[in-house]
């Protein structure tokens, strides 16, 4: 961390940097926390070096200076300014998503049970093993289980599906040894899976995705009623850790949520919906895409040579994202992958 | 100059052995030169070219850059008129809402501090985005013209979106230039200006509190080289200031009130307007219920001198000026549509004129809002 840098090592002059180190200033957090008054008073230096400290200080911390927006659209774009996204494996919904998922901050895909959430998500963890030119990341995924365990059986057909789909790109990957699974049973296990083991594994191995299925078992049942502030605090302390895992290895980070009903209560609030993602505000706060999945009372008719099958259709529903209008399209999920469809064809 | 020496920022030790040596006042030091009051004062050379600088930087200072005497306002006392008279030069940035700007008093003013507060989702980013395009507007179409500053710490600024509502303010304004130019002439013309406009947006990734802190210093700096800047976008204040201070609240109170200085000193100095976005949290009151109110404490509405809230009503967008020293509260809905922030139209009793008004305004955007297809039965 640049933080922790020593004083010593700046340029200025050797009065100050003595006047620093006497006062026990010894790295630059120390220092750019302090007012000018309360430097000015620890170090006895005159305003006019404090000022000097805290522009040498500031300039050090920084790893860059501005980069216009023009810049940022350019190939010489700083690697970790790139905007990338993960194609979400299907045309149709990847032009619904401008191209996919955002790699920045946290996703979120709310639903009810049954709606396909984990069927989304589970292609998506295929997806991302993929080369880059399709959409892929072409790298390894964690999926952290919580509510229920890996439906590996179903990943296992879906790997068929896929193979049949894409056999141009996807028949040298081993999907299944790519996907590293943490099941999790506590809030405590989950502290330490997103402190110590996920950070770790994104060390050691090129993992781009991860999955958390879902944040809202764990945080719907350890609490009580009374537990509701403390709630708050520690989902806003699981929003930020994924936040800065996403920012320091560049990767796509998914969280399933579960969906809780609105009880009306006369205010203002956003009473639009009966059905709203669950855990609160404090979360949502820190959510940077919240795509909600729904089932629908549509059937859809798919003909395939041997037989008719039908098949319920399903709502995606952008409640908000950085660069998405409001909006919904819908899907449905076959037993080779997750695809969307136009609502016109073949619906009853 | 009567004035004690004591009271004049200087470090202890100079100023002890100021007092030492017998001067106490300005009057005591006046017309001393600097080599006499380092024998004197017994101080070094470099430390009596400070003390001195210090003193009389005001008399020196009214010798030297007329710029400076004008918008500095730090040091000095001014008259309510004259004040009155260097308030001409403050500008506002339209927000494309004709409604919220009339609220608002014509737009968001520089030299002010203004808030942008609101629950996910409602739209605080884009309408960042949108306002770090119009402050290009130049001033021949009655814009201010300048350039903008984007720190972004919750990562949503996504140069895809920018660039939509900045094609579509482009074409706004182009629209009404008849020329008798080829189409692809005309389409190179607004890269053009496209370009210039992400040109005119510096955009700063902040990754924890400190870096933000750091930021926040070197502005005065960048100002100074970017002497077009009039606008200083942080989305949001709130984000590395709700995590990691549960043990040392007062630091957080104590920085986010020094960043608050820092940007009214800098919105004060360099003309600019400051918009800093905030996240809602619920404020448990007696009754085991829960009101939203804007984060960050209360002492931190002390440091804007604007702040709006966003809310939803049903299914509309509303802002409320909620604190202004100078208007009147207010509610007025918006929208946000492909091409950016626009008024709210559609709902109770629109008037036939602002019919008219949006339809000029925006009959080039080419963007119906798409209509998806629905079943009867």
């Amino acid at each position: 961390m640049p933080y922790s840098k020593e004083i010593g090592n700046l340029l200025l002059p050797p009065r100050i940097v003595e006047a620093l180190k006497k006062a026990k200033l010894n790295t630059c957090k120390s220092v750019l926390t302090l007012s000018d008054l309360e430097l000015s008073k620890q170090t006895k230096l005159s305003q006019r070096d404090v000022y000097a400290v805290k522009q040498a200080v500031s300039q050090e911390v920084l790893p860059r200076s501005f980069i216009t927006a023009y810049k940022l659209q350019l190939p010489e774009c700083p690697p970790d300014l790139v905007i990338r996204k993960l194609s979400s494996g299907c045309p149709m919904l990847d032009q619904f998503l401008r191209g996919g998922l955002l790699m920045r901050g946290v996703t979120e895909i709310a639903g009810e049970s049954a709606s396909g959430k984990t069927q989304f998500c589970l292609q998506l963890s295929l997806q991302a093993q993929l080369p880059e030119y399709i959409g892929g990341l072409n790298a390894a995924v964690a999926y952290i289980c919580t509510e229920d365990s890996f439906p590996s059986k179903r990943l296992q057909q879906l790997i068929q599906g896929i193979k049949k789909n894409k056999p141009h790109e996807a028949s040298k990957i081993n999907f299944s040894d790519q996907i590293y699974i943490s099941q999790i049973g506590d809030v405590e296990s989950m502290w330490k899976c997103v402190k110590v083991t996920l950070p770790n594994l994104l060390r050691l191995k090129k993992v781009k995705l991860i999955i958390i299925d879902s944040v809202a078992a764990l945080f719907r049942c350890e609490y009580d009623l009374n537990q509701i502030a403390q709630r708050a605090h520690d989902l806003q302390t699981l929003g930020h850790l994924l936040h800065k895992i996403a920012l320091d290895f560049g990767a796509v980070v998914i969280c399933i949520n579960q969906v809780s009903a609105v009880v009306d209560q006369g205010g203002r609030s956003n009473v639009q919906e009966k059905i709203v993602p669950s855990l609160g505000l404090a979360w949502s706060n820190l959510v940077t895409t919240r795509v909600m999945l729904s089932r629908t009372s549509y059937v859809y008719k798919e003909t395939t040579t041997q037989l008719k099958v039908y098949l319920p259709v399903r709502k995606l529903q952008v409640l908000y994202a950085p660069n998405l209008p409001p909006n919904h399209t819908y899907f449905v999920v076959t037993p080779d992958c997750v695809r969307g469809i136009s609502l016109d064809e073949n619906c009853s | 100059m009567q004035k004690e020496i004591g009271s004049f920022p200087l470090a202890p030790n100079v100023r002890f052995k100021l007092t030492k040596a017998g001067f106490t006042t300005l009057e005591d030091l006046k017309g001393i030169t600097q080599r006499e009051l380092c024998n004197e004062a017994n101080l070094t050379y470099e430390e009596t070219g400070e003390v001195l600088h210090l003193l009389f930087k005001d008399s020196v200072g009214s010798a030297g850059s007329d710029k400076e005497k004008h918008e500095d306002f730090t040091h000095k006392f001014y008259s309510a008129f004259d004040m009155s008279k260097n308030e001409k030069g403050v500008a506002a940035i339209v927000t494309f809402s004709q409604k919220v700007d009339e609220m608002i008093g014509g737009g968001i003013h520089t030299k002010k501090i203004t808030e942008i507060c609101g629950p996910p989702g409602i739209g605080k980013t884009q309408i960042c985005l949108q306002l770090s395009v119009n402050v290009q507007i130049p001033e021949s179409c009655g814009g201010v013209g300048g350039e903008a500053i984007y720190i972004d710490t919750e990562g949503s600024f996504i140069v895809e979106r920018l660039l939509d509502i900045a094609s579509a303010t482009v074409n706004h304004f182009y629209s009404g230039v008849q020329e008798n130019i080829s189409q692809e002439e005309k389409a190179r013309r607004k890269n053009l200006i496209l370009e210039d406009i992400l040109k005119g947006i510096h955009y700063y990734r902040c990754q924890d509190y400190v870096e933000l802190l750091a930021v926040v210093n070197i502005l005065s700096d960048f100002l100074e080289q970017h002497s077009k800047v009039r606008l200083v976008i942080v989305d949001s204040i709130a984000f590395h200031f709700r995590y990691g201070f549960d043990d040392n609240l007062g630091l957080r109170t104590k920085l986010l009130n020094s960043i608050g200085q820092s940007f009214m000193r800098l919105a004060t100095k360099y003309n600019l307007a400051v918009v800093l976005t905030n996240q809602m949290t619920t404020k448990m009151n007696e009754f085991r219920g829960g009101n939203l109110v804007p984060s960050l404490g209360e002492n931190w509405g002390h440091v804007c001198s604007v702040r709006l809230l966003l809310l939803w009503d049903k299914k509309e967008r509303h802002v409320l000026l909620y604190k202004s020293s100078w208007r009147k509260d207010g509610e007025v809905p918006f929208k946000i549509t492909h091409t950016g922030i626009q008024d709210e139209i559609s709902s109770q009793g629109s008037s036939s004129e602002e019919l008219d008004r949006s339809s000029i305004l925006y009959k080039d955007l080419d963007c119906p809002p798409v209509k998806r297809p629905r079943l009867g039965s």
